[in-house]
């Protein structure tokens, strides 16, 4: 018994496992890689970082661990090299646990978009990945603002 | 008015003819008396002719009123024997005047004096016959007086036969060896009856005597008899009236006139104004509380469920709680008593008679074990006395007694008794007690210690009287503790011997007359520490004897003004105040009661203190003797008392401290006088428990409950006893009773400190999903268990890897505190289980402290929820490490005792 204690104790002092518990997942999905799919049932995977174009619809998917009561809907944050924050959201939770939202890529997306979803004791960041030249080709201000 | 008083006294009296003739002498002697100063004190040179005969104012016979006194001081104050002081006075004048008469009459006349007297009488016989003839012719009487008989000299002037005899023989114990002060005091009080039967017998034979000379000196006339002159006639008509004065003294009780006031009238008082008490104390709510206490305390101390009863038991049901166990016959019986005020009354008006009568318990438990000590046993203690069917039941009947009498001297004195009286019925009991079947005594040591302590009761009643008789301080002293020693049944066996049954009667002395002899003179030097003894015993009994006066007047209870209940709108808060003052008035009476009975009960304490300390000083008189074997009659197989002196003095002292025991209870420090009665027992128990192991739990088993017992006595405030039962389930110093090793202890505590270690979850934390399969590091915290303990004593033998105590925490309300290090130290949220910790913990305590290191494991089943919620998500928390904590026992469930060795 005391042998087991004692062991119990260095464990906790250098940790027995490294093995990290079920976490949430932030993915976003191209419309287009969506197909006619119900949106609800494309599920993150192991989906990689994506590259979207401004104007372009995407889905923004979080999903929580099977059997993880929500304890609200997750907070998502949009940023862009243009706006910095560029929007921000939250999104309720559906059926299989998943929070999936339809959005239009902010001006500057092209060149990079952040978005963070924020949830309790998860923070999750996803980055796009920018298209070719598009952040050399950056222009920010709306036609609108330089006729003013 | 007085002297016709006696007259009628004397002439109801049924004498015959010849008490005539010594009226006629007495009438002689009486008026003498009349005209005379005082008789000369005791002790003043008997060779010298006492006024009387000799005197000028004697009257002829037939003109005499009858007799109203005499020189002889015991007809002159025969009517003093309404007052003690002067009856012993006139008993030991009369008695040293009678021995010293007799002796004189037994000392043979030489014949020039008697020739002398011979002529002397001659001469007086021919003037009176020539004064009759004279008369005779002058009157012309035709019947003419006859002329005087012809006196006989040897007969008048010689002593009786059958005197000098029988009383006054040199060498052997005689009579007229009461002629000194101090041997004619200790006679009077050793043995009255027989001195006044020795009297008689001297009155008798006096009286042919007396009555010739009274014929002789009514016939002879004043003139004649002024010419007379002759010291022996005076003798005989003295010694007479000394015998008939002392035959004729009623047998009267001296002293005593306060021998005994109780406290019993003010215990009674103050039991109805307890009651009146009682009906203003509000009821309580911590009944459940009283309840287990009552059982717990019938458990352990009483054990009603104990078949058969061991000693220990039957000693605490007997001895330490009759009144408390008394309540109940069995554990449940405790709660039969209702609830509330009428339980919280009658369980501490059982504990506070018990724990008062401790001092007495213990003082009568020593005094037990050193008689059982004396009976020499080769097994078993005084405990085995409790056990019906002993086999050893005469000794156990003996050494019953004495403890009884050992706890009746420390009761009596508390209830106030006059400590001389409480030390002399004890006495008297250990006496009754100190004889085996044979009637051979059982102790000497303790019969010399009965016979000291029957002492201080005689020097109370004869001192005033024997000073008043002697001045010399150093011989009262002499005189008082020779007769006492004489005269009590506890120093009979030793200094007197056997006693013959029925009244004294004829001249043989008896044997306590011939101890009074024997021990005359005998006493060492430390007889004057006795005299100085006497003094603090008599000064010690004045201020007694005032306050008892003063305790049997109702004590003036302070008025209390009425408040202006018309002022007081609201009916509530009238009957609030009305309550109040009530309280108040019942708490002042009690107070002005109870500073009564202190005041009444110290004086006794400090009266016994003194008679205590006297009686020590008498064995310490007798060990200082000359010659011991002088003092002591002859028993057979002690050679030499001086050993058992010495330890009587030490039984004696031993009592002293018994008193002691109880002061701390008149100054209503419970707690003091309780803790050193206990420490008595300790002491008591320790030698008697030496060859018997079975009763060494008798004061373990007291003393755990000492506190609770003690704190429930002395606490009339129902709030206060509540609070009281309270700590006694929570009872500091816990830790250092579940340390006693050989103990077990299952008691509900708590360990608050310090706890590090892991943690382990299980469920939803947060969004996270949490598998038991990450170690978090659990930073130190504040922990706070409180669970259940079990813990056992711990002895050197012990192996350091046992530990002390296996604790099963349930909650620990400080969980609320256990931060996550791994997410910035966020606290818990709060919901209904946050507080729930089972867990175990083996606990090792650290040295001789409360502190204690325990590794442990915890299962805190929803612990780490992410939100404040009731019952939202969260992960269970299996916890894992050490913490160093205190022992905070809060609630001792159970305890067993170690095994007795």
């Amino acid at each position: 018994m005391r042998t087991i204690l004692l062991l119990l104790i260095a464990c906790s002092v250098v940790g027995c496992s490294d093995k990290l518990p079920e976490r949430p997942k932030l993915c976003l999905i191209r419309a287009d890689a969506m197909g006619t799919a119900d949106p609800s049932t494309v599920t993150c995977g192991d989906r990689g970082a994506i590259s979207v174009s401004e104007g372009e619809v995407f889905f923004v998917r979080h999903e929580l661990p099977s059997g993880i009561e929500p304890p609200g809907p997750v907070h998502i944050r949009v940023e862009t090299a243009c706006a910095g924050v560029a929007e921000e959201y939250d999104i309720a939770y559906g059926d299989g646990n998943a929070a999936i939202a339809p959005r239009v890529a902010p001006r500057g997306a092209g060149c990079a978009m952040t978005v963070a979803a924020t949830i309790a004791n998860s923070s999750l960041r996803e980055t796009t990945i920018p298209a070719a030249d598009a952040c050399a080709k950056l222009v920010c201000e709306s036609p609108e603002a330089g006729a003013d | 008015m007085m002297l016709m008083s006696r007259k009628t006294t004397l002439a109801s009296s049924a004498r015959a003819g010849l008490t005539l003739a010594a009226l006629v002498l007495l009438v002689s002697v009486a008026m003498t008396a009349a005209a005379q100063p005082p008789r000369p004190q005791v002790g003043a040179d008997p060779t010298q002719p006492a006024p009387g005969l000799g005197s000028a104012s004697v009257k002829p016979a037939s003109s005499a009123p009858l007799p109203a006194a005499s020189t002889s001081a015991a007809v002159t104050d025969r009517s003093a024997n309404r007052d003690g002081v002067g009856s012993h006075k006139n008993r030991v004048t009369n008695l040293a005047h009678l021995a010293q008469r007799v002796r004189k009459l037994c000392t043979p006349l030489s014949d020039a004096e008697f020739k002398e007297a011979d002529k002397r009488f001659k001469e007086a016989e021919k003037r009176a016959k020539d004064r009759i003839d004279a008369e005779n012719k002058k009157k012309g009487k035709a019947n003419p007086a006859p002329p005087p008989p012809p006196l006989d000299v040897k007969r008048i002037i010689g002593p009786p036969a059958g005197l000098c005899e029988k009383l006054c023989v040199a060498g052997k114990d005689s009579f007229c060896d009461f002629d000194d002060e101090a041997a004619a005091n200790a006679a009077v009080i050793a043995d009255w009856p027989s001195v006044r039967a020795i009297a008689i017998y001297a009155r008798d034979i006096l009286r042919p005597s007396v009555s010739e000379a009274a014929a002789a000196i009514g016939l002879i006339g004043t003139k004649e008899r002024e010419d007379l002159g002759i010291p022996k006639v005076n003798d005989v008509v003295e010694a007479y009236n000394d015998a008939d004065g002392m035959a004729e003294m009623r047998e009267s009780a001296l002293g005593a006139v306060v021998a005994g006031y109780s406290l019993t009238a003010i215990e009674q008082q103050a039991a109805v104004l307890g009651k009146a008490l009682a009906q203003v104390i509000v009821d309580r709510a911590k009944r459940e509380g009283v309840g287990w206490f009552m059982v717990r305390l019938g458990k352990d101390l009483c054990r009603f469920n104990e078949k058969p009863s061991t000693i220990p038991t039957l000693e605490i049901r007997t001895f330490w709680l009759p009144a408390t166990c008394a309540l109940a016959s069995q554990e449940i019986d405790w709660l039969q008593y209702g609830s509330g005020e009428t339980q919280l009354e009658a369980l501490r008006g059982a504990i506070a008679a018990d724990v008062k009568g401790w001092a007495a318990a213990a003082g009568g438990l020593a005094l037990g074990a050193a008689f059982f000590s004396d009976f020499s046993p080769s097994q078993g203690s005084v405990f085995g006395c409790n056990l019906a069917g002993n086999a050893n039941e005469d000794q156990c009947r003996s050494i019953l007694a004495v403890r009884k009498a050992g706890h009746d001297f420390v009761a009596d004195v508390l209830r106030g008794t006059n400590g001389s009286t409480a030390l002399s019925n004890l006495s008297s009991a250990v006496t009754s007690a100190n004889r085996m079947a044979d009637g051979r005594l059982i102790s000497l040591r303790f019969q010399l210690a009965a016979c000291a302590a029957s002492l201080p009761s005689i020097v109370t009643t004869y001192r005033k009287a024997v000073t008043n008789s002697i001045s010399d301080p150093t011989l009262a002293g002499e005189a008082l503790a020779i007769g006492g020693l004489a005269r009590t049944a506890a120093c009979t066996p030793i200094f007197v011997g056997q006693v013959p049954s029925g009244a004294p009667k004829g001249p043989e002395m008896g044997p306590r007359l011939k101890a009074v002899l024997r021990l005359r003179g005998t006493m060492g030097p430390a007889i004057a520490a006795f005299a100085d003894a006497i003094d603090a015993t008599q000064a010690a009994f004045d201020a007694y004897e005032k306050v008892a006066k003063e305790s049997l007047v109702a004590p003036e209870v302070p008025k209390v003004p009425l408040p202006d209940l018309s002022k007081i709108a609201d009916g509530k808060s009238a009957a609030d105040v009305i309550r109040a003052t009530q309280e108040l008035v019942a708490s002042q009476a009690r107070q002005a009661q109870n500073s009564l009975y202190v005041r009444h009960a110290r004086a006794a304490l400090a009266l016994a203190h003194a008679a205590l300390n006297e009686a020590d000083a008498a064995l310490g008189a007798i060990e200082s003797a000359t010659d011991p074997k002088l003092v002591l009659v002859e028993i057979p197989g002690i050679p030499d008392i001086r050993e058992h002196l010495s330890r009587a003095r030490t039984t004696v002292r031993d009592l002293a401290s018994g008193l002691e025991l109880a002061e701390g209870l008149l100054a209503s420090d419970w707690g003091a006088a309780a803790t050193r009665s206990m420490a008595a027992a300790r002491r008591a128990t320790a030698k008697a428990c030496a060859a018997n192991s079975q009763c060494a739990d008798i004061v373990g088993r007291l003393g755990r409950h000492l506190g609770v017992l003690v704190a429930v006595a002395s606490d009339r405030d129902p709030d206060h006893l509540a609070r009281t039962i309270d700590e006694a389930a929570s009872p500091p110093g816990g830790w250092k009773r579940k340390g006693v090793d050989g103990s077990t202890t299952v008691s509900i505590a708590s360990f608050p400190g310090v706890a590090f270690g892991g943690e382990s979850r299980r469920g939803q934390y947060g969004v996270f999903k949490e598998r038991l399969d990450k170690a978090y590091f659990m930073a130190p915290t504040l922990a706070m268990p409180v669970g259940v303990d079990v813990a056992w004593g711990r002895s050197d033998s012990t192996s350091w890897l046992r530990p002390d105590a296996l604790f099963v925490s349930l909650i620990d309300p400080l969980a609320f505190l256990q931060y996550d290090a791994s997410k910035d130290g966020r606290l818990p949220g709060p919901r209904l289980t946050t507080v729930l910790a089972p867990g175990l913990w083996l606990r090792y305590r650290l040295g001789d402290s409360p502190f204690s290191f325990s590794p442990f494991v915890v299962y805190r089943p929803g612990f780490r929820a992410w939100e404040s919620s009731w019952n939202g998500p969260a992960a269970d928390a299996l916890q894992y490490g050490a913490a160093f904590s205190i022992d905070v026992t809060l609630f001792e469930l159970g305890r067993r005792e170690p095994e007795a060795n």
